[in-house]
């Protein structure tokens, strides 16, 4: 064969890489989360002043007396609490994704692991779970233990967790059979170092891709709590701002346009990601 | 003029490399009734030629060049539809993974009469009675209450069965089979070639027997061609080709062959029968959980108290088809299944009665070399982390010394240490293998078991391994328990050879009691369901071996 077929090999890290990179729609995800994460980080700053302030009268059109996306039913300004709700909404979708992912992958990969009755219990505890009403019953959560941030986060973490349990499982009674893992069994390897050194690092893949997804759903689900008024009203998360100004959403619809538009944006942004780190990360989608 | 011939065929395939070239410059024909076998280890493009015939290439393939006739038309030429016409209708294929190229959710009957119908025009009462009829054909027993199941309650020959009454529906001039036997235990393979022998004398049906295997092409084609890298190097009648190779590599495809030879073999010292074994295995039984329906569970014995004995310094070969229980059995000798009662005595230890951090530590004297080089390495170490995980781990080494040790493990199979800091995709199949062996050995274990340990190889490969593995056990004083179905390997490999049938060791003896006089009907079915190259000699009357 000619001397052009040489095939470099590259890591799989690399591989993947390359291929997300070759990816437009999650390239402009990736563009419009930086985006948004530049705004959380440094838009306070560039744009300074209490988002709590009322400064102006309540319901000023946006474009008008200098608001440019206008003031709230008390008289906020409406872009510096957008601004300053983006760090409160980006923390909670990330936190909350951290708390599903960690209870997730703990359950799974003990179930997936160990088999037998511990299976059984985590299973039957998963499925639970999985059958309670999601927003009730982290209403409820709320509701007993205060509406705080933590809390919320919290809350979000506990309904959201099952669908990464059943994927680290399902992961690991897969990767438990292959023969390398059988070779570090017999090579000596303790179950900690089995587990999240041996299998873990195979099975990440599609519980990654679930964490970017979970980032998008539960920045919708915070909004969903505070469109329900569960939540802190001393921190301006997007949610919050829709919730506080529901009421007025027939007068002066662009008090709840505008922070639903962003959070829009984001979740499009974050499930732009996750779909191309699917397409990254499972070979089986590769070479299409 | 031929049925089918193929004239200076380029097929390529589209990589991130740019336009990949894997099969160049083929040309071949097929005359009508005849067998041609095209041979060649993976990645010859031999299945791409098959699936360019077919104009089946991938997404990604298509021909650069070339054309390919049938009673002389040209399929690269074709539109679709037409192609569609003569594919299966003209033209058949079966594929090498009976489990996966059935529809599951559709009975074979149904499979069968669909075929016909779509290519013949049969009504549905028609098709469904032709269908039996052809199950009849297949050998496939009881064909009126069959043609009613469904493909996973078939075994895996009678699906191949199935997959070849399918191809042969609509009696095509040519039925193209990708390496067809490929998944299948010996002695199913050779029923199946039995059958292909006589319906393409029955139906004047030409074959195209894609294969890796020269002991069956010996046995089934009438002409050859030999692929090496998308290219012909050899070709011609089998009667010539075995005879008188051309070819370096013909040469080499043909003498890596393991031989099967009925006469006996050189005795070497046997051991004395007063000995004390280094593994000594008593009434090993093996059981699994099988769940029936909601809440109930029965027991599947996989291995049924067996017994077995292996001194220092030799091998055994534990031989039988799948499901016998042979890894199993192995498995539980390694501790990487429980067994449900019996003795292992390794060495004066009770490996059962070892438990926790005791039975970590002892891991150290029994160590596995499995069967497929993919999933046998972890793809996120680099082969050296792969090497030092048993030294780390068991710690027979001090730490200072282990790094050493790796590059000197390294060598001994033929690797350099500079190759440490790959990851075992950037191997060969026969590297990974290598460095499969490299962590078998780093701990010095006693007992060395090789799960199928050459068999995802092409037979090149094999032999080099095989006289690694011999190699080691000479220099190092190694003892295999050795697992295979492959009996050519066996023999090659061990000095004596527990048969296993069904969870049982139906017969046991020395390497040359077990081959030369077989006991067991078992064990004589066996070995004469092994494709051989002397036996096709013999039967085509050559005398000179080779």
């Amino acid at each position: 064969m000619s001397e052009n077929t040489v095939i470099k090999a590259r890591s799989p890290f690399a591989e993947a890489f390359g291929m997300f990179r070759r990816n437009h729609a999650a390239m402009a995800g990736l563009f419009m989360l930086f985006l948004i994460g530049g705004i959380a980080i440094f838009g306070p700053m560039i744009y300074p002043g209490n988002p709590f302030d009322m400064v102006w009268v309540p319901f000023t059109p946006p474009g008008q007396e200098g608001y440019l996306l206008g003031t709230d039913y008390l008289g906020r300004d409406l872009l510096s609490m957008l601004i300053h709700g983006a760090r409160v909404t980006l923390t909670v979708g990330l936190a909350a994704a951290f708390v599903t992912v960690t209870i997730g992958i703990t359950v799974g990969a003990l179930a997936g692991f160990y088999r037998g009755w511990v299976e059984e219990i985590l299973m039957r505890l998963t499925e639970f779970f999985q059958v309670l009403p999601t927003l009730l019953f982290s209403m409820v959560i709320v509701a007993l233990f205060g509406a705080s941030l933590l809390m919320i986060t919290i809350a979000i973490g506990l309904v959201s967790w099952p669908a990464v349990a059943r994927i680290t499982r399902a992961e690991f009674l897969r990767i438990r059979e292959l023969e390398y893992v059988k070779a570090a069994r017999a090579g000596g390897v303790r179950d900690n170092r089995l587990i999240f050194g041996v299998i873990l690092p195979n099975a990440l893949p599609p519980i990654i891709v679930q964490a970017a997804l979970m980032v998008g759903s539960a920045i919708l689900f915070e909004a969903g709590l505070s469109f329900l008024g569960l939540t802190d009203p001393n921190v301006a998360s997007w949610g919050q701002i829709i919730g506080s100004n529901r009421q007025y959403i027939l007068d002066a619809s662009y008090t709840v346009t505008v922070p639903g538009i962003a959070i829009f944006i984001t979740v499009l942004a974050v499930s732009l990601v996750g779909d191309g780190l699917n397409d990254a990360l499972n070979p089986k989608l590769r070479e299409r | 003029m031929p049925l089918l011939s193929v004239e200076d065929l380029r097929v390529e395939l589209a990589t991130r490399g740019g336009m990949v070239p894997v099969v160049d410059a083929l040309s071949l024909h097929v005359e009508p009734g005849e067998t041609l076998s095209i041979v060649g280890e993976s990645g010859s493009g031999k299945s791409m030629t098959a699936l360019a015939i077919m104009g089946l290439l991938p997404r990604i393939g298509h021909i650069a060049k070339g054309r390919i006739l049938f009673e002389g038309q040209d399929l690269t030429q074709m539109e679709d539809s037409a192609l569609r016409d003569i594919r299966g209708n003209q033209i058949g294929m079966i594929f090498q993974e009976p489990m996966t190229s059935l529809n599951p959710v559709y009975t074979v009957g149904e499979q069968i009469a669909e075929v016909l119908r779509r290519h013949q025009g049969l009504s549905q009462t028609d098709a469904w009675s032709r269908a039996i009829e052809l199950l009849d054909a297949v050998h496939i027993p009881n064909s009126r209450r069959r043609a009613a199941t469904y493909p996973h309650e078939m075994s895996g020959g009678q699906r191949q069965r199935v997959m070849i009454a399918m191809a042969l529906a609509c009696q095509p001039k040519i039925l193209i089979a990708d390496e067809p036997t490929t998944a299948l235990d010996v002695t199913v393979q050779a029923e199946i070639f039995d059958l292909m022998r006589e319906l393409s004398r029955e139906m004047q049906t030409a074959t195209i027997l894609i294969t890796h295997d020269m002991g069956v092409v010996a046995e089934m084609a009438d002409r050859i061609v030999v692929m090496l890298k998308g290219e012909k190097v050899d070709g011609g009648r089998v009667h010539d080709l075995l005879q008188n190779p051309q070819h370096s590599y013909t040469k080499s495809l043909i003498a890596s062959v393991p031989h099967l030879t009925s006469e006996t073999l050189d005795t070497t010292a046997r051991t004395d029968e007063h000995d004390t074994p280094l593994l000594r295995v008593r009434d090993l039984t093996v059981q699994f959980p099988v769940k029936k329906g909601f809440g109930k569970r029965e027991m599947f014995t996989a291995v049924n108290g067996i017994s077995f004995d292996i001194a220092k310094g030799k091998t055994l070969a534990l031989v039988g088809e799948s499901g016998s229980g042979k890894t199993t059995a192995a498995l539980a000798v390694a501790r990487l299944v429980d067994a449900q009662s019996g003795e292992i005595t390794l060495d004066g230890t009770d490996v059962l009665a070892l438990e926790g951090e005791a039975l970590r530590r002892a891991r150290a004297k029994v160590q596995v070399i499995f069967q497929d080089p993919y999933s046998s390495l972890n793809p996120r170490l680099r082969a050296g982390a792969i090497v030092s995980e048993p030294l780390d781990n068991l710690g027979t080494y001090p730490v200072t010394d282990r790094p050493a040790r790796a590059a000197e493990l390294f060598e001994q199979v033929g690797l350099t240490p500079d190759q440490m800091n790959l990851f075992p995709h950037q191997f060969s199949g026969g590297q990974r293998q290598r460095i499969g062996i490299a962590r078998a050995l780093a701990t010095n274990p006693s007992l060395i078991i090789c799960d199928e340990a050459v068999s995802a190889l092409d037979v090149i490969i094999q032999a080099q391994i095989l006289d690694l593995l011999k190699d080691l056990q000479r220099d190092l004083d190694l003892t295999y328990l050795f697992i295979s179905h492959d009996l050519g390997v066996v023999q090659q490999m061990c000095d004596d050879v527990a048969v296993m049938y069904m969870g049982d060791i139906v017969e046991r003896g020395t390497r040359n009691a077990v081959f030369a006089d077989p006991k067991q009907d078992y064990t004589r079915r066996l070995l004469a369901a092994v494709p051989s190259i002397e036996r096709a000699q013999h039967k085509l009357g050559l005398d000179q071996p080779i």
